[in-house]
């Protein structure tokens, strides 16, 4: 059953009793929480998600809840536990599920090493996988968000899982984590595009997620093949421009974009020296969202 | 650095290398360094971690391989490498 049609107490009584059991991408994870908004949240933003049956092992059990009881009332907190273990300092309350959606990247990226794990967006067209790093500012969220909008498959909004047995390209697709004006932005795209509420005030400013659309998350078990690595750069007033961008030079800001580059040793060398063959690669700036759609569209197409 | 010198890889390790044209990428499996290098430098590291060598055998191998670039030029560009790669601790002039 989608997580969708699930009546919402009977998703909040699981919350708080078994915790709810989603499949997202390659990963099994059982979420527990009693935090006020969290089934809200879930309902809107993993909606497209069918909710497992509890036979399926786990891969990360996690818990969003309260740290102490005074801290239910005064200033409530939330903490995330993740196998048992709190990893991050709690945060208010109101953040819960900017929380969870971080949390679960760390989860990722400290645990998938059976992925070389690279901090970008990635989409497909046309069987096509397109991975952009970024950094924060670089507008790799709006520039993914907008693609999506425009019918390119979401594989992630985050990160690249390479596998380091095939080198294809495994979907984790989740809420896309828009922040500040991006957020305004990505709204006015389209009016079937969900985006949630605005959390206010986090370490990153504010910050709102898009539901990933429900034909992405039906593929999240079809792999794709990577054809080009592009570092997305947003400037106020620039130039729509895609400019070749040498091999070695990409390979090795890859490398600082990944997660476990340097705990996969050789292997993550070999990943990603085979990634980076078989790629175009690219700097691109842009302003324009339509001349990007445009610019990538012909880059598809060629 | 004099022109007697003997060059040695300063730890002992496989290198791992891929070449894009004119430039390398190399992993140290024993530190875990990564150094994007031209892939001529890349080519003297190789040399030298096969086995020690010294200027002159360096020379020889760069004016093979570079057959249009004067001798002048040939001395340069191994000298200033080879103080590159010695500053970045890959390769040194005395055996550990």
């Amino acid at each position: 059953m989608l997580l969708s049609a699930t009546p919402h107490q009977q998703l909040s009584d699981q919350l708080a009793g078994e915790g709810v059991n989603l499949k997202i991408g390659p990963f099994h994870i059982n979420l527990t929480s009693t935090l006020p908004g969290v089934a809200d949240n879930l309902f809107h933003l993993y909606g497209a998600y069918p909710i497992q049956s509890s036979t399926e092992l786990i891969d990360f059990y996690i818990q969003l809840k309260a740290p102490s009881a005074i801290r239910r009332w005064i200033r409530p907190q939330a903490t995330f536990s993740f196998d048992g273990h709190l990893p991050f300092k709690p945060l208010p309350q109101r953040q819960s599920f900017a929380m969870f959606e971080w949390g679960l990247n760390w989860c990722v990226a400290n645990n998938a090493h059976q992925y070389l794990v690279i901090h970008s967006a990635v989409v497909e067209k046309n069987g096509k996988a397109f991975i952009f790093p970024g950094t924060p500012g670089s507008g790799k969220s709006t520039l993914c968000a907008g693609l999506v909008s425009q019918g390119w498959r979401l594989l992630s909004d985050e990160m690249a899982l390479v596998s380091i047995t095939t080198g294809l390209i495994t979907p984790i697709p989740r809420p896309i984590s828009l922040k500040n004006e991006s957020i305004e932005i990505v709204k006015s795209l389209s009016n079937e595009l969900y985006v949630g509420k605005p959390i206010h005030d986090t370490a990153k400013g504010d910050v709102a997620h898009m539901r990933p659309p429900q034909s992405s998350v039906e593929k999240n078990d079809v792999q794709a093949t990577p054809a080009a690595v592009i570092f997305p750069k947003y400037r106020k007033g620039a130039h729509t421009e895609l400019s070749t961008l040498s091999k070695g030079r990409t390979f090795l800001k890859l490398a600082e974009n990944s997660f476990n580059y340097h705990i996969l040793g050789s292997m993550g060398f070999n990943v990603l020296t085979n990634l980076v063959e078989q790629c175009q690669c690219f700097n691109f700036t842009y302003q324009n969202l339509d001349e990007a759609y445009s610019t990538l569209g012909n880059l598809i197409n060629a | 650095m004099n022109s007697v010198d003997t060059f040695f890889i300063s730890h002992e390790t496989d290198i791992l290398c891929h070449q894009w044209g004119d430039e390398s990428v190399i992993y140290l499996p024993v530190s875990g360094e990564t150094h994007l290098m031209e892939a001529a430098a890349a080519e003297i590291l190789l040399t030298i971690a096969a086995a020690p060598t010294c200027f002159e055998q360096l020379k020889v191998l760069l004016t093979a391989t570079y057959q249009e670039t004067s001798e002048s030029e040939i001395n340069d560009y191994l000298t200033n490498t080879l103080q590159e790669l010695q500053n970045i601790d890959l390769v040194t002039t005395v055996r550990e």
